[in-house]
């Protein structure tokens, strides 16, 4: 890959794919194989991109395809990120605000469809529903009906109230 | 636990550190692992291991003295290498600029014409092997010493065209065994080696039609 490319074109948007990797690996090693191939295919796919949607909205799509279609390989690894294996106290204690507890999110995230996770993750990005919709390939109103139920079951495995 | 979802988002990702791209290297020479890539890496391997394997079986046969039945089985294998190369352009049409959803059901789609086109095309081209072989086997020196053995021991046999009814009638109940169980044969070995990718990817589009309907 030019590295110009990856500067130019990849590294800024980099904070979008490390969370969507994230939210589909459970180790480091699996999530740097995940970022990998998707900065590979944004390569080789760079020229189909249209200029309909906003690159940034391109890099959500692509990166949420190769997600769900990555044929991941069987590790013995057990090394998962550090901050997403809490011992249960800590899990427990909400003052520490931050990395502690978006790793608590992650974990719920996880216990999601691959499907939500996508859901979840461009709702938390602050798209539209009808931004998730074209980027899924749903409609707005179903998105919203999935995103109420998803976040009910987030709130529920973080003990969280709902307002 | 007081914060909203939307919150936690917002502030874990505050810390400088929270998205650090890792480190990559030499991404252009890596190997894709992704499903569609492995298709594509596998389909030109077996093309040309296909075009390679048709000219050694002209080349073999013919010195053997059965250019005929070397001929006939290099046109069926090319036959396979043409139908691959219609897979390989169809890898093409999948494109991953579109949404997950059309993207899996194309893909799918894709596999399931993939596994129909080959389990057809198996269903024929090994009973037509098998029967070439057959047909070639009965013309030589060994084979009418076998059946002129066969009948002085059975007199009482039936023969057409000079060969006992009952070595016929197994060739073809071979034949007709391999033509339905060739295609099925060849999805098994498929599942066994794609199964548990097909099983994501069918349950991937039953939840996301699931979200469609709803």
């Amino acid at each position: 890959m030019g590295s110009d490319f990856y500067t130019t074109f990849i590294l800024p948007y980099a904070g979008i794919i490390i969370k969507i990797c994230r939210a589909y690996t459970n180790n480091k090693d699996d999530f740097e194989d995940y970022y990998q191939e998707v900065c590979l295919q944004i390569w080789r796919s760079k020229d189909n991109f249209k200029k309909q949607c906003k690159w940034s909205t391109w890099i959500y799509t692509l990166s949420l395809n190769v997600c769900l279609t990555y044929l991941k390989k069987a590790k013995n690894s057990h090394q998962h990120f550090v901050s997403d294996s809490l011992p249960e106290e800590l899990i427990e204690d909400s003052q520490n605000f931050g990395e502690q507890s978006i790793s608590q999110l992650y974990n719920a995230i996880r216990q999601l469809s691959e499907i939500d996770r996508g859901v979840i993750l461009l709702y938390l990005e602050e798209k539209s529903y009808q931004e998730i919709a074209e980027i899924i390939g749903s409609n707005a109103n179903n998105i919203g009906v999935r995103i109420k139920r998803i976040k009910g079951r987030l709130n529920k495995i973080l003990n969280i109230k709902e307002s | 636990m007081s914060h909203s979802i939307e919150e936690i988002w917002k502030e874990g990702f505050i810390s400088e550190n929270a998205l650090v791209a890792p480190k990559i290297n030499e991404l252009y020479n890596q190997k894709s692992k992704s499903i569609v890539n492995k298709f594509e890496v596998m389909f030109k391997w077996n093309l040309i291991g296909l075009v390679i394997f048709a000219l050694l079986v002209l080349i073999v046969l013919s010195i053997v003295g059965v250019p005929y039945l070397g001929i006939f089985i290099s046109s069926m294998l090319m036959s396979l290498v043409i139908r691959g190369r219609k897979e390989q352009a169809s890898f093409k049409l999948i494109d991953k600029n579109v949404s997950s959803y059309h993207y899996l059901k194309s893909f799918d789609t894709w596999m399931k014409n993939l596994i129909a086109g080959y389990a057809k095309i198996y269903s024929i081209f090994y009973p037509a092997l098998f029967l070439s072989i057959a047909i070639q086997f009965r013309f030589t020196e060994i084979a009418q010493v076998g059946i002129n053995g066969f009948v002085t021991e059975f007199p009482n046999t039936i023969l057409i065209f000079s060969t006992p009814l009952s070595l016929l009638v197994t060739v073809t109940i071979i034949t007709i065994l391999l033509y339905f169980f060739s295609g099925a044969l060849y999805r098994l070995d498929f599942n066994s080696l794609y199964g548990r990718m097909i099983k994501k990817l069918e349950e991937l589009i039953s939840d996301m039609e699931e979200l469609r309907k709803e």
